[in-house]
């Protein structure tokens, strides 16, 4: 790290300055005079940013970003970020935009070593936590947030100065758009990418190594490696090898097994597109579902189910530009048109689709002209109504061929039976694990099939709103909102041979926030389950529904003694939650029962207790779609 | 017989020094933006090491004991950017140098 000496004593520190913010966020300017945050070349203000220097605009932007996370997030200790903007690396063919992140990061120590200090902060033991998290559960600093040590800060962040001084850095045409309203057109919207590195900074990210599968120090998982979820063995990566998280990690399907993003899927995305061929009397071999597709930005919608439907239609002008006139009609057809053209910064997708619309086309497909991945078809259009999709250079070629053959009739559709882009059948997440080298990095993003994009995608797309969409269920999901659920119950003491008992359980949730979907299940050991009532009326595991703060659950269970039994026992009941802080969630209630010897009484009851045991485990899984 | 060798090799490596000099300047496009992508990838590289981790250990008020590892440079993502074949930004965030040289290898073609 550069020196910045004494600078720093005057370095401005600036809060987030939303009065509503539940926690702050504090950007500390680590810039020097005359640079950076500190540029006084002046600026006109651009698009709801006030400030009136190329500086000052820089700062309104990381302000903005603060004020979003710090409306969003709750602590009771401020977020420390050590900015800089300053020259990074710039070529003709690209160029670094910037870098952020946790400087430290934090675990309980081995409780056996001190012979243990409960409660501990962490919702879980030797568990690695960013810092800005772990200071929200303390509720202290602990870092000062000062100094000219990166490391005294929660995160820490760079971001090229050198778009904005094109006379001095090449940076390929590559500029930032400082406003904050979004219209960024062709350039990069800082307060997007600002919004994601924060994200990375903040805990949206695995510190498992993917090349390796080894944990931090020390051996222990991260916070992540509870919810990673890998399909194909159906383990989670904190149960898994350090050789098996690195398959994982390439497999193509990791997921996040977190109940708040789950439940906030179906909200957040949508069924993905497909292009269904339903008959090809010449080319049987072209009738079948083709998945792999972009959704233009600017495409009109494609309904669930049952879809837009007619026969392909493939023209001689190919490319659809209107450089070579206008399209045959098109009619009532779906048509299918060649990216790129005689000349491709004159040909859009835009343009093409708004020839085929016109020429009568109920839908459009884009058949890529390269072997590459599809692209997403941006641009900007609210005349066109259409479907527009782009597909793959080998599927255009099996439907441009099939169309050659004969007549062949498709449905533009979103499957609901296919669940949502993005996400597996159980609507778990998708996290980003190609099993080629790709660009982006893998498994602290989600995959690139969510539609609509995601914040905390690898590839950041254009269309993206300043919003946190699937970014802040999963915050809640590895405890920065954390459920502190008690459980309370009751019940005869004894119960004789055979005899059947009602126990009553009482979930509550004290607050501050919301504890939707808690799930309760149980282990019972030597009981038999018999029936329920009142909040949840089915066998374990059983669905509680939201809990509001404040609020509770009440059930009763009839439990039967077994006809045999070993002794005296009791029921453990634990309510527990993705994010349950302290032993407030553990109830414990004493059952005699009668022994094996008993013959049938209840012998047991005036016993020493415990030799029979009935072990209920009562795990509450508290999800929160809104806070 | 000797003289005419030493002709011969002293008119081959004059050759060989101007053909190289000529294929220096005449480098194709792509290997200079190559060239250039290298300093970009270089800085990636950089700026996601995570090798210089310091472990250490610190007491709460309560009591507790928690463990602290500090890392330079951060846990850090970079985004690395690239215009595309429209004229508008294409962008990536990585977390190694591998990852941002795919990103800025690759190319578009056309809308």
């Amino acid at each position: 790290m550069r020196a910045l000496g004494g600078f720093l004593g005057t370095a401005l520190l600036l809060a987030a300055p939303s009065a509503l913010a539940k926690a702050t966020i504090v950007i500390v300017n680590g810039d020097g005079p005359a640079t950076g945050f500190n540029d006084p070349t002046p600026a006109t203000p651009v698009g709801g940013n006030p400030g009136t220097t190329l500086g000052a605009q820089r700062l309104a932007v990381f302000q903005q970003v603060a004020a979003i996370w710090g409306e969003a997030l709750d602590s009771a200790v401020p977020i420390t970020v050590f900015a800089h903007f300053e020259p990074l690396s710039c070529s003709t063919n690209g160029a670094t935009l910037g870098s952020a992140g946790p400087t430290n990061i934090f675990s309980s120590d081995d409780p056996s070593l001190d012979g243990g200090v409960p409660p501990s902060i962490f919702p879980k033991q030797k568990t690695w936590y960013v810092s800005s998290q772990t200071q929200r559960f303390a509720s202290v600093a602990l870092l000062p947030g000062t100094g000219d040590d990166e490391n005294n800060y929660d995160i820490v962040a760079r971001f090229n100065s050198s778009l904005d001084t094109p006379e001095t850095a090449d940076c390929g045409g590559l500029t930032w758009y400082y406003g904050l309203d979004n219209q960024h057109e062709n350039s990069i919207d800082l307060l997007t990418v600002v919004l994601h590195e924060f994200g990375h900074g903040l805990g949206f990210l695995s510190l498992t190594s993917n090349s390796s599968g080894s944990f931090p120090p020390m051996n222990e998982p991260d916070i992540w490696s509870y919810y990673l979820y890998d399909e194909t063995s159906g383990m989670h990566w904190k149960d898994m090898t350090a050789s098996q998280r690195v398959a994982s990690a390439v497999s193509g399907g990791l997921a996040w097994d977190g109940p708040s993003v789950t439940a906030a899927v179906p909200e957040t995305l949508a069924f993905p597109p497909l292009v269904r061929v339903t008959s090809s009397p010449d080319t049987p071999s072209a009738v079948k579902d083709y998945k792999e597709l972009r959704v233009a930005q600017f495409s009109g919608p494609i309904p669930v189910d049952g879809g837009v439907s007619g026969p392909l239609a493939y023209g001689s002008t190919g490319w659809g530009c209107s450089v070579q006139g206008p399209l045959d009609p098109l009619d009532g057809r779906i048509a299918i048109l060649d990216r790129g053209g005689p000349n491709s910064t004159s040909c859009t997708f835009v343009e093409k689709a708004r020839n085929a619309q016109d020429a009568g086309a109920i839908g459009l497909l884009l058949a890529n002209n390269v072997s590459d991945p599809p692209i997403t078809p941006s641009g900007t259009a609210p005349d066109v109504v259409i479907p527009v999709l782009l597909m793959t250079q080998t599927d255009g070629d099996t439907l441009k061929s099939a169309v050659a053959a004969g007549p062949v009739d498709a449905a533009l559709v979103r499957d609901s039976s296919q669940g949502y882009s993005g996400a597996d059948s159980a609507h778990r997440a998708l996290l980003y694990s190609p099993t080629t080298l790709e660009p982006g990095s893998s498994v602290s993003h989600w995959d690139t099939t969510a539609f609509p994009n995601l914040l905390m995608e690898p590839i950041i797309n254009g269309d993206l709103p300043h919003s946190l969409d699937l970014t802040l269920p999963l915050f809640r999901d590895i405890g920065w909102f954390p459920v502190d659920l008690s459980i309370t119950g009751n019940g005869p003491s004894s119960l004789g041979d055979g005899q059947e008992g009602t126990f009553t359980f009482t979930v509550n949730n004290p607050g501050p926030y919301v504890a939707p979907g808690v799930k309760v299940t149980g282990v019972l050991t030597g009981l038999t389950f018999v029936s329920s009532s009142g909040d949840c009326t089915s066998n374990f595991p059983c669905v509680l529904g939201d809990v509001a703060a404040g609020q509770s659950r009440t059930f009763t269970t009839r439990l039967k003694a077994g006809s045999r039994s070993d002794g005296n026992g009791s029921i453990t009941a634990t309510a527990d939650s993705v994010a349950t802080t302290g032993n407030a969630n553990v109830a414990n209630l004493a059952v005699r029962v009668p022994t094996s010897s008993g013959g049938g009484g209840c012998t047991a009851a005036l016993g020493p207790p415990a030799p029979w045991l009935a072990l209920l485990g009562l795990l509450a899984l508290a999800r929160r779609r809104h806070r | 017989m000797n003289g005419d060798l030493g002709r011969i090799i002293r008119a081959g490596a004059w050759v060989a020094l101007a053909l190289g000099v000529l294929s220096a300047c005449n480098a194709r496009p792509e290997d200079k933006a190559s060239a250039g992508s290298a300093a970009v990838v270089e800085s990636v590289r950089v700026a996601t090491d995570r090798s210089r981790i310091q472990q250490g250990a610190m007491t709460l008020r309560s009591g507790e004991r928690i463990r602290r590892i500090t890392l330079r440079n951060g846990f850090s993502h970079v985004l690395v950017a690239r215009m595309g074949p429209d004229g508008k930004p294409l962008l990536s965030c990585v977390d190694n140098a591998p990852a941002a040289e795919a990103f800025l290898s690759a190319s578009g073609s056309g809308q």
